[in-house]
Parts: C-alpha cells; sequence; structure tokens
C-alpha cells in the first residue's frame, strides 16, 4: 500500500501557501471597500485549516518519496489546489 | 458564479492556460482579477519547479534528457524541490519585477502592470479586460508582452546558469535555437497571411509584422493574449495558429505544449530512420545537443506525442457530443491540452467567451488543462491497476 504521509505533508504545506497567498486579494477588496472582501478570507481561512492541520497531523522528517508516491503527489497537488482555489470564486 | 464556472476559472488560471468564463472584467473586483493573476502566476512557478525537480526523476516524455545535466543523480525528490524552488522563486521575483516596470513605462496602471506581468511571465494570459491587451491600444504594451511571454519560456534552469555567470549556456543550448528558428518561421508565415486580408487601419506592414509577432508569440507559448480576433486574417491563419499551439515553449519553462525538445528528438528520430531505409546496415545516431538520444528517450518521446495527439483526438470527440460544431470543438480541445487559452471561431476564439460552453463541456476542458500540464503520463498512471498494487 502507499503511504500516504508525506504525500499529504507535503499537499499541507502547498495548501498553506495557497490559503497565504489568498489574504492578499483580501486585503486589497477591503481596501476597495468591495463586499468580495469575505469570500477570499472565507477561502483563505478554509485553505489554511485544511493546510496547516494536513501539514502538522502528518508532518514527517525528511519526507522521501518513491516513484508512486511522487506521482500521486504532483497530481493531487494539482488537483487539491484547483479545488481549494475555486472556492472563492464561487 | 456556478462552481463549474468557478471550478473551470481556477484550472484555467492554476494550468496558466487563461481561458475564461467571466465577462465584464473591467467592472470585477480588483481582488477577483489579481487573485486570477495570482493563480497564473504560482500556477507558472508551480510548472517550473515540477518541470525540473520532478519530471526528469519521473521519466516523463523523454524529461530524462534533462536529468543527467543538473542534478547529482540522488534520488532526493522533496528536498531537491525545496532546493529549486527558492532560487527559482527569486529569479521569477525578478522577472516578474522586471515586467511591471516594462509595463508601466509601457503606460499601464500599477494594477494593470502588476496583473498582467504575473500572467506574462507565466505565459498565462488572464487578463483584467475583456479586450485583453487590445484595451491598451499600445504598441509599446505589445513589445514588453512579446519579450516577457519568450522569457517565459525559455528554460529556466538555464537561467540558473546563467546567473552563476554562465550565460553562455543559454546561447550554446538547442533547444532554444530551435525555439527561435521555429518562432521566426511562424512569425513571418503569420505576417504573410494578413496580406490581402484588408484589415482595417492594420495596412502598414511594419504594423502587419508587429501583430504577427505578437499573436505567434502568444499563441506558440502557450500564453493566448489578443489584441484582436487573429481568426478574422485569412483561413491559413487560422490553420496556423492551430498548428502553432502543439509546439510550445522549451522544456523547464512555463510554457505548455509539446515542447521544443520534442520535436527535436521527433526529426532525429524520423531522419534516422529514414537514414536507415536507403542504408540498412548504415549506421546513423541521433544526437540532442550533441549527445547521442538513448533509445528509451526516443521511444519515451514519441509516445508521448502520439498520446497527445490522441488525447486530442478523444477531447474533439467528446466534445462534439455536446453539439458544438467542429471548429469550436477541434481548437477547443487543442487550447485547453496545450495550456493556450483561446480556440478558434466565435465561441470560444479570442474574442468569445467559454461562458458559453455546455456545463459538461468545461469540465471536460478542465480535465483536458489538467492533463496537458501534467504531460499526460503523471496522471494517467493512476488509473493503471497496477499502481495501486503492491
Amino acid at each position: 500500500m502507499i503511504d500516504f504521509r508525506p504525500i499529504s505533508f507535503v499537499i499541507g504545506i502547498l495548501l498553506a501557501t495557497l490559503g497565504i497567498a489568498l489574504i492578499i486579494p483580501t486585503l486589497i477588496d477591503l481596501g476597495a471597500g468591495n463586499s468580495n472582501w469575505l469570500g477570499f478570507a472565507a477561502a483563505s481561512l478554509v485553505t489554511l485549516f485544511f493546510g496547516v492541520g494536513l501539514g502538522f497531523s502528518q508532518y514527517t522528517p525528511n519526507p522521501e518519496l518513491s516513484i508512486k508516491q511522487a506521482f500521486l503527489l504532483t497530481t493531487l497537488a494539482w488537483l487539491d489546489r484547483f479545488f481549494s482555489s475555486s472556492l472563492c470564486l464561487v | 458564479m456556478s462552481y463549474s464556472d468557478a471550478f473551470f476559472e481556477a484550472m484555467s488560471g492554476l494550468t496558466t492556460t487563461g481561458a475564461t468564463v467571466i465577462t465584464g472584467l473591467d467592472e470585477k473586483s480588483p481582488g477577483i482579477l489579481l487573485w486570477r493573476s495570482l493563480l497564473q502566476w504560482l500556477g507558472g512557478i508551480g510548472i517550473i519547479v515540477m518541470a525540473l525537480a520532478v519530471m526528469p526523476m519521473l521519466q516523463i516524455g523523454g524529461m530524462q534528457l534533462f536529468r543527467t545535466e543538473s542534478s547529482d543523480n540522488s534520488e532526493k525528490i522533496v528536498p531537491r524541490a525545496a532546493q529549486l524552488a527558492s532560487s527559482i522563486t527569486s529569479l521569477y521575483v525578478t522577472l516578474s519585477l522586471l515586467c511591471v516596470v516594462g509595463y508601466l513605462l509601457a503606460g499601464m496602471s500599477l494594477f494593470d502592470a502588476i496583473a498582467h506581468s504575473m500572467t506574462t511571465i507565466a505565459t498565462g494570459g488572464l487578463s483584467t479586460h475583456d479586450a485583453s491587451l487590445g484595451y491598451f491600444k499600445s504598441d509599446a504594451v505589445q513589445y514588453v508582452a512579446i519579450v516577457f511571454m519568450i522569457l517565459g519560456s525559455l528554460p529556466f534552469g538555464l537561467y540558473l546558469y546563467a546567473v552563476n555567470g554562465r550565460v553562455d549556456r543559454l546561447f550554446k543550448d538547442s533547444q532554444v535555437h530551435w525555439f527561435f528558428i521555429t518562432l521566426s518561421v511562424f512569425i513571418f508565415l503569420t505576417w504573410i497571411s494578413q496580406f490581402g486580408s484588408g484589415l482595417a487601419g492594420n495596412n502598414l506592414w511594419a504594423d502587419q509584422l508587429r501583430d504577427a509577432a505578437f499573436h505567434s508569440v502568444s499563441i506558440m507559448t502557450g500564453t493566448g493574449y489578443a489584441t484582436g480576433d487573429y481568426g478574422q486574417w485569412s483561413s491559413f491563419a487560422e490553420v496556423l495558429f492551430f498548428i502553432m499551439m502543439f509546439v510550445g515553449g522549451c522544456a523547464g519553462s512555463a510554457s505548455c505544449g509539446i515542447k521544443i525538445f520534442r520535436l527535436q528528438v521527433l526529426f532525429q528520430t524520423i531522419k534516422q530512420r529514414t537514414f536507415s531505409l536507403i542504408q540498412p546496415n548504415g549506421i546513423y545516431i541521433p544526437r540532442y545537443s550533441g549527445r547521442p538520444i538513448e533509445e528509451r528517450v526516443s521511444t519515451a518521446v514519441l509516445s508521448f506525442i502520439f498520446l497527445f495527439l490522441f488525447c486530442f483526438a478523444v477531447l474533439t470527440f467528446l466534445l462534439t457530443l455536446y453539439d458544438l460544431d467542429l471548429k469550436t470543438s477541434i481548437s477547443a480541445a487543442a487550447s485547453s491540452l496545450t495550456n493556450v487559452g483561446p480556440g478558434l471561431g466565435d465561441i470560444v476564439g479570442p474574442s468569445g467567451n467559454f461562458q458559453n460552453l455546455p456545463d459538461g463541456a468545461k469540465w471536460l476542458l478542465a480535465a483536458g488543462m489538467l492533463l496537458g500540464r501534467l504531460e499526460l503520463f503523471t496522471v494517467l498512471v493512476l488509473f493503471i491497476p497496477t499502481f495501486w498494487r503492491s
């Protein structure tokens, strides 16, 4: 069975980065007095929550990947970012 | 916005495709506009790090060609990716800042300059205006875009060498040479293709040349900016742009498509096969950058190109099931697989909008973008039962 721990750990880090990136449009819309900032803020919180949660719970020191894990990680890392980054656009 | 639309937009953003379902961009909130650009920017750097650190290890579509060159043969993917990510990020940020300055000098507002620089360097192509770069009606903007779209589709691994004082490698790289040769041929052809079309207000040969260069670079690198509907030029131009979509930029950059080095390997292999037809006992060794191409690499490249065209055919077929016309289905399928953005025709062309497509078609196109972006095999291996057996 493929070990998911290092995969989830890396995905957690990537999600957290995205959550932090989401703060930028939040601030900009807040500054422009646009009501969209709530959507961005919510999406940022959700993404950060899952990102940090995954990162800490699946923490693996010196993660090392087999070929199979690398394949899975690459695809998943992109897929999860699609879902979370589309949150704020709904 | 419906969830289908939001997903399509995010997919189009992160894969640096640049197809949009949003109309009325000019009135959208600055946050949304910036977020779309930011998505492409993050997607762009994600793809560069992936192409440099992960793909060569996974040996996808002949990417192992770039393995020996820049790695210490270690199989450690994560530390290498992390280390590459930091050096690439500073490079990427520098290029983006230069692009911002360029756009500012060309007369854009600060916000537009930042938003467009992010999508230019990532060869993404999302804009903050419905009319894309055509909104600015500025030659200077087109020139800046041309320069930075090209910079975004050269191999970033060579930039790293250049920063370390090995600038010569950037000029000696055969992939870079062929990128510029192919690009020049396409620019020349699209330039000719405008002759006799009598487009209003664009009759000077210099203007036509600039337009040809801008749109050729934009389509070949997979960016997808437009300053007008190039589909109207002539049917010759339409076919040219369609072919250009598949070519793409160099491997190890933010651009997409089949990529130059695969075409080089393809031609070398074909040359070898033809040669051995006339002289069955002769020995001809296909070479890439002076080094012989391993049999494994050429097989990987050939199967990649075959699979790419196969996916394109299947995607086109599935799109026609949604009752889309042939031009729309074919060009939308190609444009999503190659992460270009706009296709051809009234619906998905540069003056159209993906908004009008049925939801099912949007999901199909989104899947195509992911497949194309991750170089097909990365996704497809997950569907092989053996993958999941230990």
